[in-house]
């Protein structure tokens, strides 16, 4: 474990690039601070699930968890530029297993999503009217760490098969951009959608994660919360499975400057 | 008897479980020695060196380090090498004093211990006035220096290196080199791989050539030498072209290889194991009437050598 804990701190050291981050961050305060003004001023106060409530205390859970993406960024990023580096085959050929490194990177991305949640929720915190005990929190930082679990092998599995870096930011952009609409990070997922998006959304985790923790929010948790947690767990496992399974294969890219 | 530390036997390495990059290779490399691991692009020779750093599972054949097989005890034979790769493998973000500082952190090493030794390199390298500069920004002489000197950071008995003058110029590459030759006194052992001649000739105690897999030559340098110490190489340049002499020269026993030179008229390189015999023919071509422009005869270098194993006998230069 002291050897990934020293991975993780190398990642967020010198792979995870300050401006990057800056902007993984700054881009969602803009979201907050945007969408809450422009579109909670054009919406006004509205009743979710029997609750009035404002905008901007439907879309903080929902930034929350888009912070699971940032991480899984951060995870796909750090394994990519280690390979494209020479930097991969630098450490496996020192004193650390794979698994060090894989474990490394976990605690890393997971650190990067719960910490920029938390400044999300610091953010936003003096316009929202929420009461949570301990016990939220715990739940909250479940179902991040569940997500965040998702989204970085995800995005390992892609850092793993690319080849260019073009190839690499052009795919997790894109990924980046669906997840994120095809969610209810921004709106809640109603009848009213076109079933194609409703069904998409449905299979997208960044829905559960972000329902799971909206309900947390309005003290609302319930069966479906349950049942999100079980399918999170579900997913997150396999995908885990299928990126040991790619990473067992790694091959290692010759790029000399 | 001298103490291997690299115990390599019939090894065989396959990515794709078809074909095979090492195909059945054994050598042993000695404690104390600089080890040549020689041969052209795409020979093996990184294949092998990740197989020994125990970064790729072989497919078949034994390795051991320091007597531990690689597959057994991959974590207590990596403590005690150092590996400087043919990339960068640098943390680009970071300067060249935050590079050094990481580095001996993920060596486990403690803080006062590795500020002594950041500014024991830093001077050794003479990389101070890059101290502060993102590796990014370092041209490829100080990125090598600094990959060097950052291995340093941590103890070692073996250091694997590939390929390390790559791109560099003259220069620096002396330097580099000189580098290794101090590990050496040191009483390192240096496994370095290359295909520049030039550099395993002035390195390296032993040299091993191999070619699409397979070991072709694995030779002490002196014995290897010795072997054509009475080759030598001549070129000669007349005047113009004698189209029966490619093939009149050929026909001498002690003629073992005639190029000629594509654009060169009248220009051939040949590699004889008797001058004097050699030298006879060329006073018999002159009393025909061949007029002789240039006339060089050197020793054989490793370069002729190794050129002599990977075929262009007796013909054009490819």
């Amino acid at each position: 474990m002291v050897r990934s804990i020293r991975i993780a701190y190398r990642i967020l050291r010198a792979v995870t690039d300050v401006n990057t981050l800056g902007f993984l961050l700054i881009m969602p305060i803009l979201y907050l601070i945007i969408m809450a003004i422009m579109m909670g001023s054009f919406i006004g106060k509205f009743e979710y699930y029997n609750i009035k409530t404002t905008y901007i205390t439907f879309l903080t859970p929902g930034i929350m968890s888009i912070q699971v993406l940032t991480g899984g960024n951060v995870a796909g990023w750090a394994l990519w530029l280690d390979k494209r580096t020479g930097m991969l085959e630098q450490i496996f050929s020192m004193p650390y297993r794979r698994s060090d490194y894989l474990i490394g990177i976990v605690i890393a991305m997971t650190f990067v999503s719960i910490l920029s949640s938390l400044i999300m929720l610091i953010f936003a915190y003096p316009f929202i009217n929420i009461i949570m005990t301990p016990l939220d929190f715990l739940f909250i930082i479940v179902f991040l760490f569940l997500g965040t679990l998702f989204f970085g092998m995800l995005n390992l599995t892609i850092g793993i098969i690319v080849k260019s870096n073009q190839f690499m930011n052009l795919v997790s952009n894109i990924l980046y951009m669906i997840l994120t609409f095809a969610s209810s990070v921004f709106y809640p997922i109603s009848g009213n959608l076109p079933k194609i998006l409703i069904y998409i959304s449905y299979t997208n985790p960044l829905t559960y994660v972000s329902n799971s923790i909206r309900d947390l929010f309005y003290n609302i948790l319930n069966s479906n919360d349950i049942y999100s947690l079980f399918i999170l767990s579900i997913l997150s496992s396999l995908m885990t499975i299928f990126t040991i399974f790619i990473y067992r294969k790694i091959k290692f890219v010759n790029i000399y400057y | 008897m001298e103490d291997s530390v690299i115990d390599v036997e019939d090894l065989y390495v396959s990515y794709d479980g078809k074909n095979y990059a090492v195909n059945g290779i054994s050598f042993k490399v000695f404690k104390g020695e600089i080890f040549g691991f020689l041969g052209p692009n795409g020979a093996g020779k990184t294949t092998t060196i990740r197989t020994l750093t125990t970064v790729l599972r072989p497919t078949s054949g034994k390795v051991k380090i320091f007597s531990l097989n690689i597959l057994k005890e991959p974590l207590k034979i990596k403590s005690k090498i150092g590996v400087i790769l043919q990339s960068s493998s640098l943390e680009l973000s970071l300067n060249v004093e935050q590079n050094l500082y990481l580095y001996g952190f993920l060596w486990n090493k403690k803080r006062n211990e590795i500020r002594d030794k950041v500014e024991e390199l830093i001077e050794k390298f003479g990389l101070e006035e890059y101290r502060k500069m993102p590796a990014s920004e370092l041209s490829l002489g100080n990125r090598r220096k600094l990959q060097i000197a950052r291995e340093l950071i941590h103890d070692f008995e073996i250091l694997f290196v590939d390929e390390p003058t790559t791109g560099l110029d003259p220069v620096i590459r002396k330097k580099v080199l000189d580098y290794f030759l101090d590990l050496k006194k040191s009483g390192k052992t240096i496994f370095f791989t290359t295909h520049q001649l030039e550099d395993a000739e002035y390195l390296c105690d032993r040299i091993s050539i191999i070619n699409k897999g397979k070991i072709v030559l694995n030779e002490r340098k002196e014995l290897l030498k010795a072997k054509y110490k009475n080759r030598r190489k001549v070129e000669i340049l007349f005047s113009k072209e004698n189209e029966n002499l490619l093939n009149y020269l050929k026909g001498f026993d002690f003629v073992e290889n005639v190029k000629t030179s594509m654009g060169n008229n009248g220009f051939y390189e040949i590699i004889t194991n008797d001058p004097t015999k050699f030298m006879n023919i060329v006073n018999s071509l002159l009393k025909e009437g061949n007029e002789l422009l240039w006339l060089n005869i050197q020793d054989v270098t490793l370069e002729d050598i190794y050129l002599d194993i990977f075929g262009e006998k007796n013909g054009k230069i490819n």
